[in-house]
């Protein structure tokens, strides 16, 4: 039976807070935005209860990481790092409490809040940004947690691209996230707890990531678990021509994509609707069985 | 010489984990055939004859591959047809490493070519009896629904349950093809092989979860 990544680097067991991954094993990264202006949900989740409502929810649907950000990636009202600290930490305080199994992941691109976060329990930092402060990954080193390496085309936090060209971008990708994924094992960081994300949508127009999307394949080959963060996001919107409420389908589809590709580990809103996705194309690709077989059986 | 034990199992590969997945559903007759077969074993035959539906009479070499039904290839290279896959498969799950031998029988073989067959084997074997009752047992079985496949397929349980060797001998080609019987041969080749010897016989498992009359039996030589 063809299995799974044939002839690829093989993958190793991720290992993210108290939980460790087969490679085949689809795992969901919650998005749980303490923001009031995030594109999507548009500040459902900043109140507190609201959050921790939202965190219940995902665990609920199969959630294995919950993702908590305190600033949204796009432009917008500034959020220094005290108040980004007082956002996020009052979240991971609580849900360490709550659900002591589940991998809590910080998305920020500040070693001072990443800092803060590891105190109160964070298992991974999500450096969307693409390492924009180097001492992030010097913080995942000293508290023996995680890193997501991405690929942002070297702009600057919450900036958005403008006329960005690659010679080839999945090759621009592949150098730069392995580069600060070898560069966070050499400072200390758990091997089998480093990510690479090739950074949908950041420092890209909708054909570099449609490219990304296409091409995975290149950056499972690193042999590196490969994280990728499609949610409702523009490049979708361009390809459909539909506002974020609409885009569930499009991120379906190249979820599914991106799984059969060997992506690891899906960031979403949809926890539900994206892990049934990912199993489905994990069953598809035959690395797993399905979850019982009776039909033309008995 | 004549046969020391009997085991009845049903032809389904969902005896095999493998295959099943899941237990929901199938746990009690995977056990219950454990269970037969592991009783089988207890009375130390010097080989097991397994016994079931083939596509040509005869008997066949090779051993269990799940590969027709979409699961892994296993390196081999004489694949039994299903029902004597899953005897295999059940003699090496339950650690048989004696001498087996494989006897197949098509579907529509008459009854006087089982009772030859059956009178044919001959030591102190153990005879390990893969069939089915009725595919019919259901709306949603592969047969549909025939509302006479029931009381079939209780007259059939009760004569495995009691090693009723005369009924089994008089099961009808015509009626148990009508109503997809998938062990008629099967059980007429046991019903002469275990002619006159004194059986102390136990029903282990009798249901039809998924429209297939399955049972598991072990008759033990009194």
């Amino acid at each position: 039976m063809p299995e799974g990544n044939g002839g690829r680097a093989p993958q190793l067991p991720l290992q993210l807070g108290r939980r460790e991954f087969a490679p085949h094993e689809p795992v969901v990264m919650a998005i749980v935005n303490r923001t009031p202006d995030s594109f999507f949900d548009k500040g459902r989740t900043y109140a507190l209860d609201a959050a921790l409502d939202r965190v219940d929810q995902v665990v609920e649907e199969g959630a294995a990481i919950v993702d908590v950000g305190g600033v949204k990636a796009a432009p917008g009202d500034e959020v220094d790092a005290a108040e980004e600290t007082r956002r996020v930490l009052e979240v991971v305080e609580a849900i360490r409490g709550r659900h002591p199994d589940v991998v809590i992941s910080v998305d920020t691109y500040r070693a001072e809040v990443g800092d803060a976060a590891c105190r109160a329990g964070a298992d991974l930092l999500n450096d969307a940004w693409g390492g924009w402060e180097p001492e992030l990954a010097e913080v995942a080193a000293r508290h023996g947690v995680g890193l997501v390496c991405t690929h942002a085309g070297g702009l600057p936090p919450r900036t958005r691209p403008h006329r960005i060209e690659y010679d080839d971008v999945v090759e621009d990708v592949r150098r730069t996230v392995v580069g600060l994924a070898e560069r966070a094992v050499a400072l200390g960081v758990p091997r089998a707890s480093v990510l690479i994300d090739p950074g949908h949508d950041f420092g890209k127009s909708t054909r570099h990531s449609l490219e990304i999307t296409r091409r995975l394949g290149e950056l499972v080959d690193t042999g590196w678990p490969v994280l990728v963060a499609l949610s409702r996001k523009d490049f979708v919107g361009e390809v459909l021509d539909l506002p974020p409420d609409d885009r569930l389908e499009g991120t379906l589809a190249a979820t599914a994509i991106s799984a059969l590709l060997g992506a690891r580990v899906f960031r979403a809103h949809d926890v539900a609707a994206t892990l049934r996705v990912v199993r489905t194309a994990v069953a598809v690709t035959g690395a797993a069985p399905p979850s019982y077989a009776r039909r033309g059986l008995a | 010489m004549t046969p020391v034990a009997v085991a009845v199992c049903p032809a389904t590969p969902l005896l095999s984990p493998d295959v099943s997945v899941s237990p929901d559903g199938v746990a009690d007759m995977q056990a219950a055939c454990r269970a037969a077969v592991a009783a089988l074993l207890d009375a130390t035959p010097d080989r097991v004859v397994v016994i079931g539906e083939a596509p040509r009479l005869g008997e066949y070499d090779g051993t269990w591959d799940w590969r027709g039904f979409g699961l892994p290839a296993r390196a081999v290279q004489d694949r039994l047809p299903r029902a004597l896959a899953v005897g295999a498969w059940l003699l090496d799950d339950t650690g048989w490493a004696g001498p087996r031998d494989y006897l197949g029988l098509p579907p529509d073989t008459p009854p006087g070519t089982c009772a030859e067959q059956g009178a044919g084997i001959g030591g102190a074997a153990a005879l390990l009896v893969i069939g089915d009752g009725s595919a019919r047992r259901s709306l949603k079985a592969p047969g549909h629904l025939d509302p006479r496949a029931e009381a079939y397929d209780e007259a059939l349980a009760a004569a495995l349950g009691t090693a009723d060797v005369d009924a089994l001998s008089a099961l009808d080609p015509a009626l148990a093809a009508e109503l997809m019987v998938g062990g008629r041969a099967a059980f007429q080749v046991l019903a002469t092989a275990a002619a006159g010897v004194h059986w102390q016989p136990r029903l282990l498992r009798q249901e039809a979860p998924y429209g297939v009359g399955w049972f598991a039996a072990a008759w033990k030589a009194a």
